[in-house]
């Protein structure tokens, strides 16, 4: 018998993931927000790790399986992201240091740089749980943003929430469905030491004011086992002892709308639980440029003498830190009394 | 019967009055009884012409429709409320009129006298915001936040009365725990754009504008980095700002190529339908002539037949001694 081989030599297309859900939300007629997430130079597993549950985080209005070679520049991305209406990138890189997030706008967007000082995998993060839950549509639908301690009124602050904020599609409060609200994710300030700590939940609604028994029955479906029992009000009525969880404090409970799966009745109370999924991060903002990782530099947080070797790590289309250092010099603005020595460096 | 018309000891006014009474609550009830649309005419104004207006203020004008209707089914089947009658209806306009127009023939009397006012208002209006650019942009976004926050139903879920009370003692004025959300999209937006909508700039202006902000920007350090942050910050909202004189440089030498390259394009098209329009048209004359010249042709041919016998070359072309 013949054997049948592949003759045909496919040129290497880039498999960008299943095709991308349309340009405009049909409902609010605005622009949907896409991202890329990427990185740039060799990453050890562990980062590689974390550039996928960033892109899980970023489903569905992002390229799961992006596949980037190592001769891609930015450039590159930027041609491909033109036409497919993407917005955002975000950019992993490693230092002798720490890691590097990078959050741009393309075309000509403002670039935030972070530091990544501490990060936990979202496989971990799951592991440490006793129960973890992961519901099959989890990541069918783009997460709500809430961000808290951002209102200083520092300039660089409010960037960096309008930044976020458009990363993630708006919610018109007229159509959403409550279904499609099922994941949340948090950023909070510490003006302190100034680290933003990133936070990655999944909502979970649960009848308030139901025994314990019943809710598992309505859930489960199953039938009990009412042997040992007299009759079907004993296995109502039952004082079981409920929760350590039960007792929540009134703020946490919402009386809902509409009906939520079997349980959640529109109405009654509800409790809101959320259980964290996906990556932990303890970021630093670091620097924000004007252009996509290229342009002046309008808000530097150290004094920090960037050398020209560290921080990049390689590629001929990206901007050099010599380009960089030249920028600063040309308009140097920034709200932090570090700059004097950064002025002081520069000028050689 | 003449007893039954007997005048009571009360004297004949109780009486009538007692009948007029009844006979009026009868007439009541039997007008009670239509309708009240039949009745009372509909306040054309209120409504705007629908065809006209946007989808989403048509969006909104259904919604509230909807509610509306919603709201009349439970009155009307509300056991508790007294039932509304048509008395009661006819005095709910007159009340809800009778002060509307009240105040519309004082407002007006008030606009002509006030208008010199008015204008020194909107005078001083426009000063104080040009002095006030930098610090006003930071109350705009914490009235935008409260704005987000008091419409936002706790991040998309079901309406929390709680929840928002809550919030309100976070956004406190010592700015510690200021809690912002992503976008939220209002239905009520929409209706204003329309008029808002900024009119997009042919290129050459916008290339001046820049060279111009450049300019400025080179000469005063703190203008050059407002206009920077602001730009930083509506590019990162998703306008598309122009600032950069080379960029629109290029855009406008690609646009010029374009336009030539179709206006190229055009010339080579029509002078292509010309050239087939010739060709045809030839093609047309060749044929025709070439159809006179074979009939011409087979009828020599026929009358050359006859002559061709066997020994004869055909019709004499003359004596074969030659004269």
């Amino acid at each position: 018998m013949a054997r049948f081989r592949k003759n045909k030599r496919i040129p290497f297309v880039r498999p960008i993931g299943k095709k991308l859900p349309s340009s405009v939300d049909h409902v609010t007629g605005d622009k949907i927000p896409k991202s890329f997430v990427f990185s740039r130079g060799k990453l050890p597993g562990v980062l590689r790790q974390l550039q996928t549950d960033l892109r899980k985080l970023m489903l569905p209005y992002t390229a799961l399986k992006l596949k980037e070679k190592k001769r891609n520049n930015i450039k590159d991305f930027l041609n491909v992201a033109g036409p497919m209406g993407v917005t955002h990138f975000l950019i992993l890189s490693k230092t002798d240091s720490s890691p590097y997030l990078r959050v741009g706008r393309t075309p000509q967007g403002p670039t935030l740089t972070f530091k990544i000082h501490g990060y936990s995998l979202a496989a971990d993060v799951i592991k440490a749980q006793l129960r973890p839950r992961c519901h099959k549509d989890l990541f069918q639908n783009p997460p709500l943003i809430v961000l808290s301690g951002f209102g200083t009124g520092e300039q660089h602050l409010k960037l960096t929430t309008i930044m976020f904020q458009n990363i993630f599609p708006a919610i018109d409060i007229n159509t959403v469905k409550l279904a499609s609200c099922q994941r949340i994710v948090l950023l909070s300030y510490n003006k302190d030491t100034k680290l933003i700590d990133f936070r990655h939940y999944s909502i979970r609604l649960q009848p308030v004011g139901v025994s314990r028994r019943v809710r598992k029955f309505v859930q489960n479906r199953q039938a009990p086992n009412l042997s040992g029992l007299q009759d079907v009000s004993e296995f109502l009525t039952r004082p079981g002892y409920g929760s350590e969880s039960e007792v929540d404090d009134e703020a946490a409970t919402v009386s809902l709308p509409t009906d939520l799966g079997r349980l959640n009745r529109a109405s009654n109370k509800s409790a809101v639980k959320l259980q964290e999924i996906g990556p932990r991060m303890t970021l630093q903002l670091v620097r924000i440029e004007e252009g996509l990782c290229s342009g002046g530099i309008i808000f530097s947080e150290f004094g920090d003498k960037i050398s020209s070797k560290a921080e990049k790590t390689e590629n001929a289309g990206e901007q050099s830190e010599d380009d960089e250092e030249d920028n600063e010099q040309d308009d140097e603005e920034g709200e932090d009394q570090d700059d004097d020595d950064e002025e002081q460096d520069d000028e050689d | 019967m003449k007893k039954k018309k007997q005048i009571p000891a009360g004297g004949l006014d109780s009486d009538l009055s007692s009948t007029i009474h009844s006979q009026s609550e009868f007439f009541d009830h039997l007008i009670e009884l239509i309708p009240s649309r039949f009745y009372i005419s509909a306040d054309d104004d209120s409504k705007p012409w629908y065809q006209g207006l946007s989808k989403a203020a048509k969006a909104s004008l259904r919604l509230k429709t909807k509610e509306n209707l919603k709201l009349a089914r439970r009155n009307r089947f509300d056991p508790d409320a007294e039932p509304s009658s048509v008395a009661k209806l006819v005095q709910q306009r007159e009340d809800g009129e009778s002060p509307s127009k009240e105040i519309d023939l004082g407002d007006s009397e008030k606009k002509s006298v006030t208008y010199e006012e008015l204008r020194e208002k909107l005078r001083r209006k426009i000063e104080a915001l040009k002095g006030n650019r930098g610090e006003n942009r930071f109350d705009e976004k914490k009235m935008r936040n409260e704005w987000n926050k008091r419409s936002r139903d706790g991040e998309g879920e079901g309406s929390a009365r709680e929840k928002r009370e809550n919030v309100g003692e976070d956004n406190d004025d010592d700015g510690e725990e200021i809690i912002e959300y992503g976008k939220v999209k209002l239905g009520d937006e929409g209706e204003g754009r329309n008029s808002n909508k900024k009119r997009k700039m042919s290129k050459a202006q916008e290339l001046e504008k820049a060279k111009k902000k450049k300019e400025v920007m080179k000469e005063n350090p703190s203008v050059a980095e407002k206009e920077t942050w602001k730009a930083a910050v509506s590019r990162a909202m998703g306008v598309k700002v122009h600032d950069d004189a080379k960029l629109i440089k290029g855009s406008m030498k690609r646009e010029k190529k374009r336009k030539e390259k179709n206006a190229e394009k055009w010339k080579e098209r029509v002078g292509t339908v010309e050239k087939m329009k010739e060709e045809r048209q030839k093609k047309r004359r060749d044929n025709i002539v070439g159809r006179i010249n074979d009939k011409k042709a087979r009828k020599i041919a026929k009358r050359e037949k006859k002559l061709m016998r066997p020994g004869f070359e055909g019709r004499k072309e003359g004596f074969i001694t030659k004269e």
